[in-house]
């Protein structure tokens, strides 16, 4: 089914896919990333916050069969706040790794982050190459 | 007072920090300080702003007329910029010494006939430790994420809810009855089409809810912040060299000595009563070589070392401060016997609009072996505001 949401390929029979957030500057970054089946069933979610900046990763920590790549989605939403009120623009990118290879997962709704305060969600749809 | 930089200052000020949550007045301007144009002796060590402006009028300790205007920046934000994550500014004293030091440019100008000198002063100000710091106040940092972690939790993505929004619509449109589709499996249809129709409309209207939380909690986690930050311990150094202008033409310009300083305060920080209000402040200053106008000689200048020692208390909440202050003025002048002055000062400092401060200062002195003591009143605009980092993120 075409969803209108960017597709992200894994192959189940590979490595589990790693999960990258780079984000740089001062703002404090917070996130969620949620994996739902097309029933809306969660099936794993992992939140945090990313101070780092660049190369916060983290495995996408499930199991994933063939069947269940034809429906499942990745959900991301979080936030962006700078602690001093600092001006924008900030921005926040993620990218799924699977055995070396990089995708970017788009960030659909990046809004301006002026005064410092911005708040961002996607959502993509993984499939089998 | 130039009323148009004025003007164009408190515009951009209001521009550019409209809503900044954590506007706390910017400190003293170490230009200002080491051409002894501050509203105070004993200054505000609080941490920098990435980019502040002040603006100066008034009579100084010599009783002359003066304008001036100063300019302060935060170097290392503005080179390294998005190069400093939160987490290597909260971990590594460096990096916070390096961020919060300032460089300041400032110059004034004698407005009067007896005094018609332009200075210029170039300061340096590194703040040791502040514990009023908005970028280390962890209790902040919780707040936000716990109100991001109740958004983020409800939140769906607005391009799930567009894929859902494109899924029903195909639904609503096939009106009639498919083939081989019972009357009963055709009004179950129509049915489920409803209720995804009535829970997407749900939806979305709590997408909006959440997104209006947020921001209403977030807006409440910097206000708190800013109650608990705006008088906290802290403590600088600062050093700045000096040039003047007898005459105020450029050409004549010479350099005027310098000054060091130091400035502690503390916030009472582990007394509740008094931690939400109240601030004592210390300052030990030396300057040398300072040219000034000779009160006993109209149209004269001499040049004098000077000493300052002195202490304050400053009460008040985050958008209104009053600051008492008194300090002891050893002046050693070339070819004359040492003075010594002892000065008490009070000031007010009101916060206009976001990023934008007025400080209003009255003083006198007392001691003075020729008996000229004088009274000096400083008025001086401050705008402080963060930087528009121009680069661009990751994302981009």
């Amino acid at each position: 089914m075409k969803t209108g949401m960017n597709d992200i390929y894994l192959a189940p029979d590979k490595e589990k896919p790693t999960l990258t957030i780079n984000m740089e500057g001062l703002p404090l970054i917070t996130y969620l990333f949620k994996l739902v089946d097309g029933n809306e069933t969660v099936l794993w979610t992992h939140s945090g916050k990313n101070k780092k900046g660049t190369n916060q990763q983290f495995p996408l920590d499930t199991t994933l069969t063939v069947p269940q790549l034809d429906q499942l989605i990745l959900e991301l939403v979080g936030t962006v706040t700078s602690l001093d009120g600092s001006e924008k623009p900030y921005s926040v990118a993620v990218t799924i790794t699977q055995d070396g290879k990089d995708q970017r997962m788009p960030i659909d709704n990046m809004p301006d982050t002026k005064n410092g305060v911005a708040n961002y969600d996607s959502a993509v749809r993984l499939c089998v190459p | 007072m130039r009323a148009a930089p004025a003007l164009l200052l408190a515009a951009a000020a209001l521009q550019a920090n409209a809503q900044s949550p954590t506007d706390l007045a910017p400190p003293e301007s170490p230009a200002f300080t080491v051409l002894g144009m501050s509203p105070q002796n004993v200054t505000r060590p609080s941490s920098p702003k990435a980019l502040a402006a002040a603006l100066l009028n008034g009579m100084d300790q010599s009783g002359n007329f003066q304008t001036g205007f100063a300019i302060d920046t935060t170097p290392y934000l503005m080179i390294r910029g998005v190069k400093v994550s939160l987490a290597s500014y909260s971990e590594h004293y460096l990096t916070r010494l390096l961020a919060r030091a300032s460089l300041s440019l400032g110059t004034t100008r004698g407005a009067t006939s007896t005094d018609k000198s332009t200075r210029l002063a170039s300061g340096l100000r590194a703040t040791l430790f502040d514990l009023g710091d908005p970028l280390g106040d962890a209790q902040l940092e919780s707040c936000i994420e716990a109100a991001a972690t109740a958004y983020e939790t409800g939140f769906v993505p607005q391009s799930r809810i567009d894929s859902m929004e494109k899924e029903l619509a195909a639904r609503e449109s096939e009106t009639a009855r498919k083939d081989g589709e019972s009357d009963a499996q055709f009004v179950e249809r129509q049915l489920k089409t409803m209720m995804d129709r009535r829970d997407l409309e749900k939806r979305k209207a709590k997408n909006a809810q959440l997104a209006t939380k947020l921001g209403a909690d977030r807006t409440k986690c910097m206000a708190d912040s800013r109650k608990r930050n705006f008088n906290r311990s802290s403590m600088v150094i600062a050093g700045a060299p000096a040039w003047i202008s007898a005459t105020g033409q450029n050409a004549d310009m010479k350099w005027n000595g310098g000054g060091a300083w130091t400035s502690i305060a503390y916030g009472f920080d582990n007394v509740p009563a008094l931690r939400n209000t109240t601030q004592i402040l210390f300052e030990g200053l030396y300057r040398s070589r300072e040219t000034v106008a000779d009160p006993a000689n109209s149209g004269q200048f001499l040049v004098q070392n000077r000493a300052v020692i002195g202490g304050g208390v400053r009460v008040g909440k985050p958008n209104f401060q009053v600051f008492w202050e008194g300090t002891y003025i050893h002046r050693h002048a070339a070819g004359a016997v040492p003075d010594g002055t002892f000065e008490t000062a009070m000031s007010a400092e009101a916060r206009i609009t976001d990023g934008l401060w007025l400080n209003l200062g009255i003083g006198t002195e007392s001691g003075r072996s020729n008996g000229a003591n004088k009274l000096f009143i400083l008025t001086n605009f401050k705008w402080g505001l963060s930087p528009d980092r121009t680069s661009k993120g990751p994302g981009n």
